[in-house]
């Protein structure tokens, strides 16, 4: 093949959790300008194949104003665009993911995914559980009094 | 500009807000997730006994979670063959 031809070639790709803003990029791929913000507040964690019995988790989270999110950064040139490769190949036997979290891709080809934003504000009193999980008397509490909670602002020119 | 792709199997288990699977030229500008959760006991996945909760929020605000997202994104593409 020509020096100007791409050839991509793989058995397997196993993926178990894209998180949030994350992804797999196969071939010619512009993704420019991600951004993801989070506030997690977690009283108890995530728990997995376990046994969790009388707990008290508290989360207090009182402010003025709370996770101000102000997202008014540049966007990318949409249009002054790379070569691609006149030709492309790709090749693959299985592509296994698990979980896509929020602006999370799997691309392949010739893409532009560009300006791609997640932002979030996440309060828990008690976190995920996976597998095998007994959880027994538990108080979960949150207080989260804000005059102002979570101003997002996301104004592009 | 040919693109040949061959593949067996994708597989997917589950996928979230905005989130994607693309194969082939595509051309997928600005795309925005915004969100704010309050989860008292959270998501459970597999084999889960939970009894006896108690899970209070308390979440009084004047203003909660405003979200001001205006933008013109432009996306422009030239297919080819």
């Amino acid at each position: 093949m020509a020096s100007e031809d791409a050839i991509v070639q793989f058995q397997n790709i196993n993926v178990n959790r894209l998180d949030e803003a994350a992804g797999v990029f196969i071939g010619n791929n512009r993704a420019n300008y991600w951004r993801s913000m989070t506030k997690n507040n977690t009283g108890f964690g995530n728990v997995s194949g376990s046994v969790i019995t009388k707990t008290l988790s508290i989360v207090v989270d009182n402010d003025a104003v709370d996770t101000v999110i102000c997202d008014t950064g540049r966007t990318s040139e949409q249009n002054v665009d790379r070569e691609a490769p006149s030709n492309q190949l790709i090749n693959f036997e299985a592509l296994n993911i698990n979980a896509l979290n929020t602006n999370s891709a799997v691309v392949m080809g010739n893409n532009r995914l560009n300006d791609w934003r997640a932002h979030h504000k996440e309060n828990k009193g008690f976190g995920n559980g996976t597998g095998v999980s007994i959880i027994t008397d538990t108080v979960n509490a949150i207080d989260d009094r804000d005059i102002v909670d979570t101003p997002i602002n996301d104004v592009k020119v | 500009m040919a693109i040949a792709i061959n593949f067996a199997a994708i597989n997917i288990n589950a996928m979230n807000r905005d989130a994607a699977v693309a194969i082939g030229e595509n051309n997928q500008p600005g795309w925005t997730a915004h969100n704010k959760a309050n989860f008292g006991l959270g998501l459970q996945f597999g084999i889960s006994f939970t009894a006896n909760q108690f899970n209070v929020i308390a979440d009084n605000d004047v203003i909660d979670a405003p979200i001001n997202d205006q933008d013109g994104i432009p996306g422009n593409q030239n297919q080819t063959l």
